[in-house]
This record gives structure tokens, sequence and C-alpha cells, in this order.
């Protein structure tokens, strides 16, 4: 799974081809396959367009659309969601089982762990049943050889009746190949979908009550399928010594313990101290005093200057905050994030926090989405749909609006609380005993049944720099792209608002309720921009604290009551097309007078006990 | 259901399935874990980690005490 960029890359980016033009193509593809077998990185090989390619199970939960060329000839091509089968337990699988049905495709790229062959041949012969044009892609063959497996893929291409191509698609092998294939044997009419209609696919595989006979026929075959095909030079030691740490009962939750310390340094100090530092004080500064001469000795007019300068210009205030403080805390914070996703180490979290999270009515698979809520709370709502039940996919999302603040939030937190510890370690303790006491209400309120945790372990990887890199800039280019529109909508609708002396009386109208919190007037400012987006509230919070205005106490209480603010309207949209439009109301509407509350709490709290930070 | 017996280092076989729901079910035959099938028990804390014929799966107790029966171990 991507970050947001995933979640705005659905129907429009399936309407877009390489050119920008909307000429016919010379066939469709679609790639199919298990969660976590290489599909993305098979397509970003063929197309160039990158998707994201992650370590764990549910990295693309949309299907995407890219193009590639042989010769002067185009052919479009799909990246699926994972499914096992065409017997789906979870939405990503019936998203991808939908598209499968819903038009015709010159080609079915099914793309298989060779280390599976096995298990995952079952999905290669339920789409040759249906009478698919199926080309079977053997990938990670390096790794498959590397633990002693040999697959001959001419035996068992003649086995199957169908083209084998063995790939290893990260290291770009054997891609030519698959596009010959592609290109060669494309079917010359793509005017049927299958040879079975989809109802009859549906109730040969969908059917519960004779689905291990039929899964139990389908194995025999390919038991059958298999003789003479592979063959096992020696067994490789599955649990190494440092997997055996990272899921140790005792080491395991050390090991996290230092990796979420090791997270703080990169993004906390790196990135939102050091970095943003810099930035603001090597380059804005002197960027900000010449601009300002500039302007103000070429434009005569007060209103005008003040659009682009001053407290609130759109240089001054909204591309200051984008460029200068969110960025080098949300580019950080994708990197450090892209090592753990592509190490294959979320898995193992997500088997450390089972026991934790069946607490709060989810299981280990809500690690998942809950963790890439921290890098973006709109792709994490995507995700919930890897989610088993209703429940655990309510609970998910209403946790991810809540409890969760994003990295940007985040790194802006923990520098301005960085210089005092005690109020940190406050911060960290008051926001996870709200994220499980909120768990477990929803659990209790949410009806449905308890989830079973089953997940996949996928092989400890070496991050590939060149994948870290192009995850990186990839995802902080959608976040500007994101972001920089939304922020200069803000200035401009602060200075607007200025102008007819709107703000003034919007601030006014709040600064009770952020007095109440102990805060200052200038913090009402910080909330009136966090009901546009949390992060730009963060920013705010950030140059309060940097002017002096707001105490430790203060601060502390200003950022809990961010943290839990109202959530940004991307993922309020997504929360509707995820849940419908009454949950999403519900879920903001809760939160806004929640927020309040629990500043307000901590605030009497901290005043109560006499205890200053 | 006593999950007890569930020890690492010790092989087992997965049970009939018959007495199991349907959906639970699709979802192991989805990961490829089949009746009579021999597994070994890698880990039992926090969760359960299972090593099948051509994958690792995590699993949790009470998964694991409904599919693989006590008195399945197989000796090594």
């Amino acid at each position: 799974m991507g970050f947001c960029e995933d979640c705005h890359k659905t129907s429009s980016k399936s309407a877009k081809t390489i050119e920008g033009t909307e000429l016919p193509t010379q066939g469709e593809v679609l790639l199919i396959g298990a969660p976590n077998v290489g599909k993305s990185a098979i397509f970003y090989a063929l197309t160039g367009t990158y998707t994201t390619v992650s370590n764990y199970p549910g990295t693309t939960v949309e299907i995407f659309r890219g193009e590639f060329k042989f010769g002067n000839s185009r052919y479009g091509i799909y990246d699926a969601p994972g499914i096992y089968s065409l017997a789906c337990t979870t939405d990503e699988e019936r998203v991808a089982r939908s598209f499968l049905f819903s038009k015709p495709f010159s080609k079915i790229v099914h793309v298989i762990d060779s280390r599976r062959l096995r298990t995952q041949l079952i999905l290669t012969l339920q789409l040759l049943d249906a009478g698919y044009p199926v080309v079977l892609v053997l990938n990670m063959t390096d790794e498959a050889e590397r633990s002693g497996l040999l697959i001959d893929e001419v035996a068992l291409s003649e086995n199957l009746g169908i083209p084998v191509i063995k790939t290893s698609a990260t290291k770009k092998t054997g891609i030519k190949n698959l596009i010959e294939k592609l290109v060669s044997q494309r079917s010359e009419t793509s005017t049927t979908i299958s040879e079975l209609s989809h109802e009859e696919i549906l109730k040969r595989y969908e059917a519960n009550s004779d689905a291990l006979a039929k899964h139990t026929e389908l194995r025999n075959k390919i038991d059958k399928t298999l003789a003479g095909v592979v063959t096992r030079r020696y067994t490789t030691k599955q649990t190494q010594t440092l997997d055996r740490a990272l899921t140790h009962p005792v080491f395991g939750f050390a090991m996290l313990l230092v990796a979420l310390f090791v997270f703080y340094l990169v993004v906390g100090v790196f990135g939102a101290q050091i970095v943003v530092d810099l930035i603001d004080k090597q380059i804005y500064l002197p960027f900000a005093a010449s601009i300002t001469t500039l302007i103000e000795s070429s434009i005569g007019s007060r209103p005008l200057q003040d659009l682009l300068i001053h407290d609130y210009g759109v240089l001054t205030l909204g591309l200051r905050y984008a460029f200068v403080i969110i960025l080098p805390i949300v580019f950080t914070f994708f990197f450090a994030f892209a090592v753990i996703e592509d190490s294959g180490y979320m898995p193992r979290i997500a088997f450390l926090l089972d026991r934790f999270f069946k607490r709060i009515g989810l299981n280990g698979r809500g690690v998942i989405p809950i963790i890439l809520g921290f890098g973006c709370a709109t792709m994490a709502t995507a995700a919930t749909r890897t989610l088993e039940t209703k429940k655990e996919r309510i609970i998910a999302t209403f946790l991810l609006s809540l409890a969760i603040p994003c990295s940007a939030q985040l790194g802006v937190i923990s520098a301005i609380l960085a210089e005092k510890p005690l109020a940190l370690l406050f911060f960290v303790i008051f926001m996870t005993l709200n994220f499980l006491v909120s768990g477990m209400l929803a659990s209790k309120l949410v009806k449905g049944r308890q989830p079973l945790f089953f997940l996949e372990i996928p092989p400890l990887r070496t991050p590939h720099i060149s994948n870290l890199i192009k995850k990186t800039l990839s995802r902080a280019y959608w976040y500007l792209k994101e972001i920089i529109p939304i922020f200069l909508f803000v200035s401009i609708a602060i200075w607007g608002a200025q102008q007819l002396n709107l703000f003034h009386l919007a601030l006014k109208a709040i600064t009770p309720a952020v007095n109440a919190l102990g805060l200052p007037d200038q913090a009402s400012n910080i909330f009136l921009y966090g009901f546009l987006r949390r992060d730009y509230g963060a920013a705010g919070l950030y140059d309060l604290k940097r002017a002096g205005i707001l105490t430790a106490n203060g601060a502390l209480v200003a950022s809990i009551t961010l943290a839990l603010f109202v959530p940004c309207i991307a993922q309020f949209l997504l929360t509707i097309r995820e849940r419908g439009i009454k949950a999403a109301l519900l879920i903001t509407g809760l939160i806004l007078p929640y927020a309040f509350l629990m500043g307000l709490f901590v605030h009497t709290l901290l005043n109560v006990t006499g205890i200053t930070i | 259901m006593s999950t007890n017996f569930l020890q690492a280092g010790k092989a087992f076989k997965i049970c009939d399935f018959s007495e199991l729901n349907p959906r639970l079910i699709k979802t192991l035959l989805a990961i490829g874990i089949l009746p009579s099938m021999e597994i070994k028990i890698l880990q039992v804390y926090p969760s359960v980690l299972i090593k099948t014929e051509e994958s690792i799966v995590a699993i949790d107790r009470e998964t694991a005490s409904l599919i693989i029966a006590g008195n399945s171990e197989l000796k090594q």
C-alpha cells in the first residue's frame, strides 16, 4: 500500500495514458496474484509508472493503470490488489475479482512467488478453468534459487499449456521475455471475458459447502502438474537469527522500542529539528528578507502586500509552512517508513501486537493500517479494506480519525516537546492510553464477531536503496501536490477573511474555548488552521512555540488537542467512500468536542496537580 | 479449548476441516493450509508462528487450537 497517492489514483488514473492521449491500445493486460508476490514491481518494470512496492501483504488496495510500448504499439496494463483465489474473503480481494469480471482483457498475467508455487497455482488453475487467457509469471526466482528451489519453467509451461516466464522484477530480469510473450501471444480477440459467466464462476468457487472438495481436486491436479518440475537442492534455515529476535516474546518488544526510538531520532530530531532549522535559517530567512524588501518597494497597496508577505502572506505563511516546516519532516518520515515497509518488519510487528489489538476489537492484521496511519491517515483508511470483518473496518477507521496523528503532526509535536522530555513522555503515554481506551470502548459499542488472526510472514529483505529513494520521492511529490493548493487556498482565504474582518470574528468566536485550555489568544490561529488541515495547524504550533508565546504546559495541551483534532478533508472524503456519509459525520462530530474536552482535561490535570513541565 | 499442547519446536498435522466455519476454511485454503498437512510450530507467544509447506504463517492461539489437533503430534 502506498501513501495517499494510492487513494487518489483509482478511476482517474485508469483514464490516463502515458502520452496523455486517449488513443486505443493494442491490448489490455491485467496483473493478478496473491498479496506480496511483486505485482507492483512487475507493473513498474513494464510501465515505468511507479506504484508503491513494499514487503508486506496488502500494499496495493486499488486498481492502477499504466502502459507499455512494443515497437509502435501501445498496451494498457492494470495492477490489481492481492487475491489468493476466486473465493474471496476480504474487500481487497473482491476489488481484484470485480475488476477481473469488469471488462475483457487480452491477457491475464498471474504473478506467483516462486517459493510458493504449489499454494499459488490454485488461482492459475481457477483462471484457466474459467477460460481466461493466462500468462504465468514466476517472480522472485532469484530468492527461490538462493533457497535451493529450482523450477523447470519449460516443463511447467508444457504441463499447463500456457506461457510461463521466470522474473525477478526488482532486478528487472525476465521482463523483456514477458513483454515478448504478452505481445506475440496476444489473444486475437478479446470480445469474451471468459468462457464461464461470472455467476458460474462465483457459484463454482464461492459455494462454501464443497469448497474443500474443489480445493483438494485442484491440489491433486497441481501435484500432477508439478511432477518433475520442481527440484529442491537443499533446505535453507527458514528462521534466521535476526528474524527470531524480531518476533521473540521479550527481545521482539525490546527491539520494537529500539526501532521506535531510532524512528524518533530520524524524524523528530534529524528531520523536524536539524533539517527544519537549517532550511529556515540558511535558506528561508534570507529569502524572506529579500522578497519582503522587493515586494514592499514594488507594490504600493498594503492589502496586496499582505496577500504575498507579512503575517499571513502566501509566501511567508502558506509556502513557508509547506516547504520549510512540513516537507523536511514528511520526507524523513517517508524514508524511515519505507525502510520498515521494504524490510518486511511490519508483519512481524503485527504478530507481536496481535494480543493487544484483540483488546480493541482488532487483531494483528489491524496493525498495518494503524501503522500506515502515522504516515497518512487518508491512505490508511483505504488500507482498512484488507481487514476481514465490518467491525474491524469501522473500529480501524474510527481510530485513524481520532487517535492517530499523521507524520507532519508527529514530527512537529516531537520537535516542540523534545526540549522537555517529560512533556514528550506525557504526550506518548496520553496518546497510547487514548488509543487503547477509545479502542476498547469502540470494541464494546460496535457489534460483530471477533476476527481471527492469520497473516503470512514474508522473508526479511535488505531494502533496495533505489526503491527507498523512488518511494520517498514519489510520496513527497504526492504530498506537495496535495498540500500546496490547500496551503495556498488557506493563505488566500485567511487574507480574504482579514480584508473583510471575518478572520478576526472567527478568531474571536473560538478564543474563549482556546483560553479555557489555558492557551493565549494567539493560539486561536492554529486551531482555525487545524479545521482545514491538521498539519497546517501543527506548523502554526511550531511557530508559536519558537516565538516563545506558548509555555511548556501550553505546548503540551495544544499538542494533544491538535493531535486529536478533526480529520483532514481528504481523510473525511475517503471515510465517506469507505464507510458511508453517516459514519463519517458521526466520527467527525464526536471528535471535535472530544479533542477540546481532552485538552481541557490535561490542562485541568496540570493545574490541579500544580505540575509545571 | 485447551492450547497447552501448542509447543514451539513440535510438529503436528492439520486437523480435518469438517468442524470449521466456511469463512475460516476459505481463508486457510487461500494461504495454503490443508487438512492432514504437516506443520511445525516455531513460536507460541505472543501468537503462534507455524511453518507450513511453503511459508511461515502467524495465527492466534484460538485459530491454532481449532486447526491443530492435540493428538496429531508427529515424531521427528
